[in-house]
């Protein structure tokens, strides 16, 4: 009887990951065990079953159409790791899938940037035209639904009113454009209101790669539930508040906010501006942390 | 050419890429679209949807190009974007049956085209079957052919680790395919 450990090294022989003296001196211990030649006859089937797997021809048209895809500018990226006083080259490679960068999770699209990303100074008047425009680019589209009520408190003059329910939200009170230069990540936001509610447009780069955390604070708002993934960690009851990004590098979203319920019921009662705090984390350790305030 | 002239070869076309260079990007995925595509087919057993992570592993990476280290190999570098990418393609696409889209070899008799067929839906099957964990290292291994350090490196396993992993999965596939072992 071969234990799990022999089968292991006999294993490690059968795929070429011992030495030569190293296999020798295995076979010749397990010369006289048939348990140990059906081991190896047993690897030796599953390779030769592996290899009918025929090979998939690779379609055509897909190399030119990744080739279509390679960005046009790499250059901004240099200008930010100096601006950011680190070499290129401390970076860390793509990070395992558990803290993959949040653009590839469910409801996130990608398409490419348009422009480097600007390395002015914070202070500096932010380009929120440019901003839209790269905004666009890595999206996670997800739609707001405003369904809310007791907008009635609010007065007409200053507020918009929902193309889906009718609800009333105060734009003024909710937008907002801050940013932030950590030295474990640089982001800018903006919270605007769009065609259809409340957008936060977000612009992070972080390196080595960092997590931002965006709470929603208080009863009322919440991320949107359908962007909900592995990523998007809930808050109380069915209500997700709390959104966790992986940031490698330079990454762009639109998160929609819309407000929240309480087992399915529509909240009551009037509509403040969301209170979004950040927190930059990395291996679970609190880095920096700010809120978003309306302006 | 070998691995090292290979590794040379690839540190020079992602410098090159790094400063702006789009026909050294075009090399790089000439020389990895092949093996970028069959790993993700072998992971997600649809060819649709390894053309996707395909292309979407490729646009990662050079997105990412800045963070990639030049002591690591290209290759492994690329192949563990295209895992994650294909584990992420599969969590969303959870509940999605598979669909064997191999094209049978058709220099074959109908009789064995038939038979392999069958027996390439019967691998594949028994691949779907393995966890992401297990699917990632038999595919590495057998279908990239790659070795345990290599793995360890895509995988960001320690090589302990893929050694008992790929001992796991090999018994799970033998249960699988028990008709064919």
């Amino acid at each position: 009887m071969l234990s799990d450990f022999d089968k292991q090294a006999l294993q490690a022989g059968f795929d070429g990951e011992l030495d030569a003296r190293e296999w020798r001196r295995l076979q010749d211990n397990m010369r006289d065990s048939e348990a140990a030649s059906a081991y190896l006859a047993e690897l030796e089937t599953i390779h030769q079953v592996l290899d009918g797997a025929q090979e998939v021809p690779v379609p055509s048209g897909l190399t030119d159409a990744i080739k279509q895809s390679i960005p046009a500018q790499r250059e901004v990226h240099h200008s930010r790791a100096t601006l950011r006083g680190k070499a290129p080259g401390a970076r860390r490679p793509l990070p395992p899938s558990g803290s993959k960068p949040a653009a590839a999770k469910p409801g996130v699209s990608r398409a490419q940037f348009g422009r480097g990303r600007d390395t002015r100074q914070p202070g500096a008047a932010v380009n929120w035209a440019g901003g839209l425009a790269l905004a666009a680019s890595l999206v996670m589209a997800v739609g707001l639904g405003v369904q809310f009520y007791g907008g009635s408190e609010l007065g007409m003059d200053s507020h918009m009113r929902s193309r889906m329910t009718g609800a009333l939200v105060d734009p003024a009170a909710m937008e907002a454009a801050q940013h932030w230069q950590w030295d474990a990540m640089d982001t800018r936001i903006r919270l605007m209101r769009s065609a259809a509610g409340l957008t936060l447009e977000l612009e992070a780069d972080a390196d080595p790669a960092a997590d931002l955390v965006l709470l929603v604070s208080g009863d009322q708002w919440r991320w949107r539930q359908d962007a909900a993934s592995a990523d998007l960690s809930t808050g109380r009851g069915a209500a997700p508040r709390q959104l966790r990004l992986a940031v490698n590098g330079e990454q762009r979203y639109r998160l929609e906010l819309e407000p929240a319920t309480r087992d399915g019921e529509i909240a009551q009662g009037s509509l403040p501006a969301p209170r979004i705090k950040l927190e930059v984390q990395r291996d679970g350790h609190l880095l920096d942390r700010a809120e978003i305030v309306p302006d | 050419m070998g691995k090292e002239q290979e590794k040379a070869r690839d540190g020079q076309l992602v410098l090159r890429g790094q400063q702006g260079d789009r026909q050294a990007l075009g090399e790089l995925v000439d020389h990895y679209h092949g093996a970028v595509f069959r790993l993700a087919f072998r992971m997600l057993g649809s060819r649709e949807d390894a053309a996707d992570v395909t292309q979407s592993t490729f646009l990662s990476a050079f997105e990412n190009l800045q963070s990639y280290r030049p002591e690591y190999k290209f290759f492994s570098w690329i192949y563990r974007i295209g895992v994650n990418e294909a584990l992420d393609f599969r969590r969303r696409r959870q509940g999605t049956e598979y669909l064997d889209e191999s094209l049978p070899d058709q220099s074959a008799g109908p009789e064995l085209v038939a038979r392999h067929g069958e027996l390439r839906k019967e691998i594949q099957a028994a691949l779907m079957q393995l966890n992401d964990d297990q699917r990632a290292v038999i595919v590495l291994r057998h279908f990239s052919e790659c070795s345990y350090g290599e793995i360890g490196e895509i995988l960001a396993l320690p090589e302990k680790t893929v050694k008992s992993r790929l001992f796991e999965a090999r018994r799970q596939l033998k249960g699988s395919l028990q008709g064919e072992v």
